[in-house]
């Protein structure tokens, strides 16, 4: 077999990003799915519940005794910490309920309000969102066409990247539980194609992509947590919102592998489509092979152990 | 002055022209909500050539890329938008450069020589040229650039009176709008509109394409345009592929249009080191334009130099140009000129192909002497291919 310079690089840099960062054996990757039945009241979510579900959930994906171990396992009070949300459809983007625990979680771990930035492309997109300028546990901020002066490149990837990611010293991913028109699924390795300023030119290459972006090491060294809002669920016809084949799921997904929640979540938006009779994803011709792909690469898991709250 | 300094200094000096523009009086497009004016997108225009889909998903038919886009996606060019299933493009007078050019540094060569273009660009690209000059512009979102507002209407006025010139310090008249630097087939409807609008002014419209476009709108482009210069970028299939993110064949196929068409055009090879040099790559390019094109085109080999994504390579040599330019004569090719090549190189100037009389004699973008004669070498008489007087 011949082996491009490129592809011996890359193979070195995976080993060593696998034993640098997620180096723990595919069968260790846990995902913690929390959800409650008393998650709203009437048309409005409970704040209280909501936070509950994503401090659980956080916490039981590392394996922490309590909350506080779990954040501050993850951050300290010197990071500037990102939560990279997916505002492109104001109408199913992530709960501002979930990312105020979120923050609530963080200011555990010692880091100031200051120091937490809700971003995603536009500023305009994530206020539309809902997230307010004024929050007092957060900053609110979008890449606003600010990005990186030259490409970094990393397989198929040739971008330059957003930077509020080098101003960020730990991520968070923070999906919606979404379809996806070309990639199969929109999730949490999806939502990192918002920290690039060329998301549009890997449509015909997007599950090679989707592996690389997440391997690439500006974004793998910063990623502590991911995190999926799926208390609604688009199952078809995303990634914007549609009415007809949206649902109420009321769960909360986390993880610190984003190949395992990504992997867990398409299974439960397989699960709507068959409930709904829609045909599974490869049937169309997408299949987010990306996640095996991570996993082949020694990126996540693709079958991860599932815990449910 | 570096060379972004100088596109960015004009990209403001036409913005500052544009103040103060009144709206289109015949406009088949829509001021942009104003939250979009901070992002640089102030008119919006639905897409011309697109297919309505299920579930409110459209197939764009412009290019051969034919993005099929779910709502509130975009095309692989970045540019235009599904807006609940309908197609929008965003750059529709929403330019993010507009700079007089001298019509040589396209290159035109046979096309109104010595005449100056006002040139405009918008966001985006239907390609990812690892090799891109202009990558900053090209493979951006028109959000990410700086751009001008500007209607086609504006554009043909500030033809019609002399605008700035960067590049003289003075004032200058453009005979032509140049559609370039970045993929004007990306900005399809603007330039339709500007180029017709432009056509009843008696103002020329030339189009400095990948030509990765599909025969249906590029045949009705022919109708407003007056030139068109194509990048053949490679003859083989990989390098399209592996380097540009495209295809070869529907190139090709768009030069055969043009050639049907009957509408002046140009090709332009860029020679790049261990990519596209060969003595065989150069035969076979030139055997295909001779053979499907004839002889009479003009091609340009032009240097490459290393950016964006193919900083890795060397410069091409001078006489890697010199020999491809060797090589295409000798198969036939009349006109062949090498670009990006020290100033004065006999290379750039146009030569009577009968007797070998200098008939155009080039430094760099400037044009020391036309020796035409009614379109022919004053010393044999020969007809000299090309538009020499307005075409309009």
């Amino acid at each position: 077999m011949e082996l491009s310079r490129r592809d011996f690089l890359r193979g070195l840099g995976a080993l060593a990003l696998g034993g640098m960062l997620h180096a723990e054996p595919c069968k260790s990757s846990l995902v913690a799915v929390a959800g409650s039945k008393k998650l709203f009241k009437g048309d409005r979510l409970d704040r209280g519940v909501v936070s509950g579900l994503v401090h659980s959930a956080v916490a039981r994906c590392i394996g922490a005794r309590s909350v506080e171990e779990a954040y501050s396992s993850l951050f300290s009070p010197r990071d500037t910490v990102g939560i990279k949300v997916n505002c492109l459809d104001p109408r199913i983007a992530p709960h501002t309920e979930v990312v105020s625990a979120l923050a609530e979680g963080l200011r555990m771990a010692g880091v100031e309000p200051s120091r937490i930035i809700v971003w995603d492309r536009k500023t305009s997109e994530v206020l539309k969102a809902g997230f307010s300028a004024n929050s007092p546990a957060y900053v609110v901020n979008g890449s606003d066409g600010a990005f990186e002066r030259t490409p970094t490149e990393w397989g198929e990837i040739g971008s330059r990247l957003s930077r509020l990611v080098r101003r960020c010293t730990a991520l968070i991913s923070l999906a919606v539980l979404k379809d996806h028109d070309i990639a199969g699924v929109s999730l949490c390795v999806k939502n990192l194609f918002g920290t690039i300023d060329n998301p549009n030119k890997y449509h015909f290459s997007i599950q090679r992509a989707l592996t690389d972006i997440y391997e690439l090491p500006e974004l793998r060294r910063r990623l502590k947590l991911f995190l999926c809002d799926g208390i609604v669920a688009v199952y078809n016809g995303g990634p914007g919102f549609k009415e007809e084949w949206s649902e109420r799921t009321g769960e909360i997904y986390a993880s610190t592998d984003g190949i395992a929640l990504d992997a867990v979540c398409w299974q439960k938006i397989e699960q709507l489509r068959k409930a709904h009779n829609l045909p599974p994803l490869s049937k169309e011709g997408r299949e987010p092979e990306y996640i095996k792909l991570g996993e082949k690469r020694g990126l996540g898991c693709a079958e991860p152990e599932v815990v449910r709250l | 002055m570096k060379r972004r300094e100088f596109l960015r200094s004009c990209a403001f000096g036409g913005c500052a022209l544009a103040l103060g523009i009144s709206f289109a009086e015949e406009s088949n497009y829509t001021p942009a909500p104003a939250d979009s004016h901070k992002a640089g997108i102030y008119y919006l225009r639905e897409a011309e050539w697109y297919e309505k889909l299920d579930n409110k998903r459209v197939k764009c038919t412009l290019c051969p890329n034919e993005c099929k886009v779910g709502d509130m996606e975009r095309g692989f060019c970045g540019v235009r938008e599904n807006r609940h299933g309908l197609y929008y493009t965003l750059v529709y007078g929403n330019p993010c450069t507009v700079v007089p050019d001298p019509i040589e540094k396209k290159p035109l060569f046979h096309y109104l020589p010595g005449s100056w273009a006002l040139s405009l660009a918008t966001a985006g690209c239907n390609f990812v040229c690892k090799f891109c000059q202009n990558w900053q512009i090209s493979q951006a979102r028109p959000e990410q650039t700086d751009n001008i507002d500007i209607t086609p209407q504006r554009l043909v006025s500030l033809c019609q009176r002399a605008v700035r010139n960067p590049w003289t310090g003075g004032k200058t008249v453009c005979q032509s709008l140049a559609y370039t630097y970045t993929e004007p087939v990306v900005f399809y409807e603007y330039m339709y509109d500007s180029a017709r609008l432009a056509r009843e002014k008696g103002i020329g419209s030339v189009m400095i394409s990948n030509g990765f476009i599909h025969p249906e709108p590029v045949e009705k482009l022919c109708e407003v345009l007056t030139a068109v210069k194509i990048d053949l970028k490679a003859i083989t299939e990989k390098f399209y592929r592996d380097v540009c993110s495209g295809r070869l064949k529907p190139v090709l196929d768009c030069l055969k249009v043009l050639s049907k068409q009957k509408i002046w055009f140009e090709v332009v090879y860029l020679v790049i080191p261990t990519l596209n040099d060969s003595t065989r790559e150069f035969a076979e390019v030139s055997r295909w334009i001779v053979g499907e094109l004839g002889t009479d085109v003009p091609v340009h080999f032009t240097r490459f130099y290393p950016t964006y994504r193919l900083r890795n390579l060397p410069p091409t040599s001078h006489s890697s140009v010199e020999k491809a330019r060797e090589i295409a004569m000798k198969e036939g090719l009349k006109f062949v000129y090498v670009g990006n090549v020290r100033a004065g190189h006999p290379g750039e100037n146009t030569y009577c192909p009968e007797c070998g009389n200098r008939v155009i004699h080039r430094i760099r973008y400037i044009v020391r002497e036309i020796n035409l004669k009614d379109g022919r070498c004053p010393r044999c008489r020969t007809p000299i291919p090309g538009v020499w007087k307005s075409p309009i």
